[in-house]
């Protein structure tokens, strides 16, 4: 029930997980890039890419032939993992069963190949025309992280709590470092990424895993260079002064958010402990945060909390009246200090514990699921297979939850409020 | 009790299902070798049906907007331990949802599966409300509002539907408003569960590696005798709504990049059962055929610099509404609005590609396929279908029966310059 991988060529990695139980085969294709090392030029690159592949040369050609391949779902985009800027294509095709059409698996295997690696380049350089629209696109794109209020305050979160470190750059870069980049620069930057960049394939559904290494090893470009190491991404377990920032927009809700160092990673023995210290903090409905902050004093539609263990913190949030920033503040203060301290029911360890084994299970239910997990753990470095993940969540003592608790460390407070509430000093009388 | 057996081919499904003695609907689809178990327990009852014939007293009453929805919220309420707690302590994970016309209860879990339904079961059959509970909800329902508040896509959204009707209640927000909730008390939410949560008005779907029998005899168990019978279906009353937009073009400046724009038509007919499902696919298709990624002019507004991914469109409806909707950001409105309209009375004039219907009508089978991985979706789709009086399992077989005829047909009828409305959302300032 795990994707089994094998080498292609040099970092280029296979994953497979051979499944009956899907209609659709599923298939990713990633490439691995540093976050702070070319990042606009970088998130570019898959939008330009699917205006146009050597064999289906525009974006209109690739929509007619997957609608002809049964309607199969396709979509290029940039996602970040902790200090991983990662470039992913992705295809979705019926099983070739249900349409009684054998050819269309290994139709879908080459558009997404063709979609990843091999662009339609006019006179060795991406068309300049496309390079200039997907540029200004990407401008707005960026300037459209305004429309999303909690999206914008996660970002700006994460510039302060991650100030001088790759983790604080928006996964679409910047509009400064756009400016500098034209087809030529491109083009360039393109083959450096497609020469060296490490490459993770996965496939998931009812395949043939030799099959598909064949298929593929026939349709991939040669490499003739090492692939580029990827630096670690930088873990602090200290927080030093707490950063606390407000900033307004015209909102009729709040965005709060407490971002905690940790340290906890894979590799600390502590890690099961962190994810269990994690849910029964604010990973659940049964949780501390939404009993507290949602259930009890009615201050938010949600309040939870999430632990990246790739970066090594733990991050709780809310949505709340603005005028209710310091209550809320100082409620999720509180829970945090009073796990800390020791106060876990045997109920609540019990009850998450549960609750991690039903989703780690429910991770293979879904084949994108199952494949953004083992993402994430190659980015981790450390892809643990699901009953080894399972075992150890049980394993965790209400000792050992306390004792990563212990290593939470408060480092920002970062709050996306309204004008009138822009001095969160100035609203001590909304204290409860 | 009978348990029928109904099979899909193509899907190469089997659903399992039994219509319960105390009222009620149970279905079943066994999923061999997946983890997860999903069950859905639902009342055909949404945010439209705020005026209804009190079965009690015979009188017909109106209660706040947005208290279907409300009562989702209070349902999780319980007199002894909460009910997030009981799931918890089952490793199950439980929620809910309002939509239009239907109340929704859910929970998956990978262990524990009899005791998880039977929690499910026994806390929507008993509701515990008092003042104090009841008050308590509405500063977290309040703070569910705004969030929706700040989101621009979902303001363009609910604009354009107040600038298509003047009195159909789909113009209201699901959750009502700020000042409607504030005015829902103990005594309303009694009144609409004791209406519409009979068992004779809900449905349960359960999918996952299940025994089907076992599932509808612990449904049976655990679904009470209603206290009273229902004489005939629950009487709502919906307003006459004129087949005209209320108006033309709606706008509102907020704190965005830049424009949104959503064109909207009514529907005026957009049927029931059987008939309503076919029109909605060959909408669908339509769709696909006339704004997605394959047309020319989308090609067009894309290489114009017009649209960019945002841009979508999609047609739903229900027996009380329909409508279709498109648009996206756009850093030129008028122009968009106009390349859309002109492109559509040419389509009007020249007719349709017969080559490019079977092309999406092929993908739209395709896609179908797609969403049966999901077992959120059957479920939650399963039920939706089955109280407009369609199977889920018969849409692929209506799908394939469709024409291009049909597509004509449908063209002319529904993509009517007059019934359209546009939802504009400017930058502030500007």
């Amino acid at each position: 029930m795990e994707f089994v991988s094998r080498q292609l060529q040099e970092g280029i990695n296979l994953w497979v997980w051979q499944t009956e139980k899907f209609k659709n085969v599923s298939i990713k294709i990633v490439l691995h890039r540093h976050l702070a090392d070319a990042t606009s030029a970088n998130a570019l690159l898959p939008f330009v890419m699917s205006r146009g592949t050597e064999k289906w040369t525009s974006t209109r050609d690739i929509a007619i032939h997957m609608a002809d391949l049964y309607g199969t779902q396709y979509g290029l985009d940039v996602m970040k993992i902790g200090e991983q800027q990662l470039l992913v294509t992705e295809v979705e095709v019926v099983n070739p069963r249900y349409v009684s059409d054998e050819t269309v698996l290994e139709a879908a295997l080459e558009a997404a190949v063709q979609l990843a690696l091999y662009p339609n380049l006019v006179d060795g350089q991406f068309v300049p025309q496309y390079v200039e629209l997907e540029r200004n696109m990407m401008r707005q794109r960026i300037a459209s992280l305004i429309n999303n209020k909690r999206g914008l305050a996660r970002q700006r979160f994460n510039e302060t709590m991650f100030a001088g470190e790759a983790a604080s750059l928006y996964k679409y870069g910047s509009p400064e470092d756009l400016q500098e980049l034209d087809a030529n620069k491109l083009t360039e930057h393109f083959r450096r990424v497609r020469a060296t960049a490490p490459v993770n394939v996965f496939v998931a559904g009812d395949v043939k895993a030799d099959q598909i290494a064949d298929k593929l090893a026939a349709m991939l470009p040669r490499r003739t260079e090492p692939a580029a190491a990827i630096p670690e991404a930088v873990i602090k377990g200290e927080a030093g002064d707490v950063k606390v920032i407000s900033e307004t927009q015209e909102v009729s809700q709040a965005v709060l958010l407490l971002g905690y160092r940790t340290g906890i990673t894979p590799k600390d023995p502590l890690y099961y402990a962190g994810m269990v210290a994690n849910g029964v903090l604010g990973g659940f409905p049964h949780s501390k945060l939404f009993l507290n902050v949602r259930e009890k004093a009615s201050l938010a539609y949600y309040a939870s909390s999430s632990l990246d263990t790739t970066k090594g913190v733990l991050v709780a949030t809310a949505g709340i009246d603005p005028k209710n920033y310091h209550r809320a503040v100082d409620i999720i203060k509180e829970q945090v200090a009073a796990l800390q301290a020791g106060q876990v029911s045997a109920g609540e360890l019990e009850a998450t514990k549960m609750g991690l084994a039903n989703w780690m299970h429910s991770l293979h239910d879904s084949a994108g699921a199952a494949i953004d997990r083992t993402l994430a753990g190659i980015v981790r470095g450390a892809v643990n297979p699901v009953d080894d993940v399972v075992a150890g969540i049980e394993s965790v003592s209400s000792d050992e939850v306390v004792a990563a608790a212990q290593r939470f460390q408060l480092d920002t407070i970062y709050c996306l409020t309204n004008e009138a509430n822009s001095d969160p000093d100035k609203q001590q009388e909304g204290r409860g | 009790m009978e348990i029928k057996l109904v099979h899909n081919e193509l899907l190469q499904e089997t659903v399992h299902q039994a219509r319960l003695p105390q009222g009620g609907e149970v279905f079943v689809l066994r999923k061999p070798g997946f983890q997860k178990k999903y069950a859905v327990f639902s009342t055909k009852y949404g945010s439209l049906d705020s005026k209804f014939r009190n079965p009690g007293t015979g009188e017909v009453v109106a209660v706040p907007d947005g208290i279907a929805h409300f009562l989702e919220h209070k349902l999780f309420e319980s007199e002894d331990q909460p009910v997030f707690d009981r799931f918890a302590e089952l490793g199950a994970s439980a929620n809910a949802y309002t939509s239009y016309t239907v109340t929704s209860y859910l929970f998956s879990c990978t262990d524990l599966f009899p005791q998880a339904l039977a929690t499910l079961l026994d806390f929507v059959q008993k509701p515990y409300l008092t003042d104090e509970n009841v008050e308590k909800e509405k500063g977290i329902i309040e703070q569910e509002l705004q969030m929706y508040a700040d989101s621009p896509s979902r303001r363009v959204y609910t604009n354009l539907l107040r600038a298509l009707y003047h009195d159909n209640p789909v113009r209201i927000e699901i959750g009502g408003t700020v000042e409607s909730i504030y005015k829902i008390t103990k005594d309303d939410l009694y009144l609409c569960y004791n209406t519409f949560y009979h068992p004779a008005n809900m449905a349960l779907f359960v999918i996952g590696d299940v025994d089907p029998d076992e599932v509808i005899a612990l449904a049976n168990e655990h679904i009470l005798e209603p206290k009273r019978q229902l004489s005939g279906p629950i009487e709502r009353f919906y307003p006459e709504e004129s087949a005209t937009v209320r108006q033309e073009q709606v706008q509102e400046e907020m704190v965005v990049s830049r424009p949104i724009l959503y064109l909207g038509i009514k529907d005026n007919h957009p049927g029931t059962g059987v008939e309503m499902l076919r029109q909605s696919l060959v909408t669908n298709i339509l769709h696909k055929m006339l704004f997605g990624p394959t047309t020319e002019l989308y090609t067009k507004l894309y290489e114009a610099g017009l649209i960019d991914e945002s841009f979508g469109s999609f047609y739903t409806s229900e027996p009380q509404y329909g409508f279709t909707m498109l648009g996206g950001e756009t850093s030129d409105p008028k122009r968009l609005m106009a390349e859309i309209q002109a492109d559509l009375e040419d389509k009007l004039t020249k007719g349709l590609d017969e080559q490019d219907f079977m092309r999406q009508k092929r993908q739209a089978i395709g896609e179908f396929l797609h969403a049966f991985d999901s077992l959120e979706f059957i479920a939650n789709n399963f039920i939706r279908y089955h109280f407009r009086g369609v199977s889920l399992f018969d849409y692929v077989g209506i799908l394939e029966g469709i024409t291009p005829q049909d597509g004509e047909k449908r063209l002319r009828q529904h993509f009517a310059p007059d019934r359209m409305a546009a939802s504009l959302v400017l930058p502030k300032g500007r």
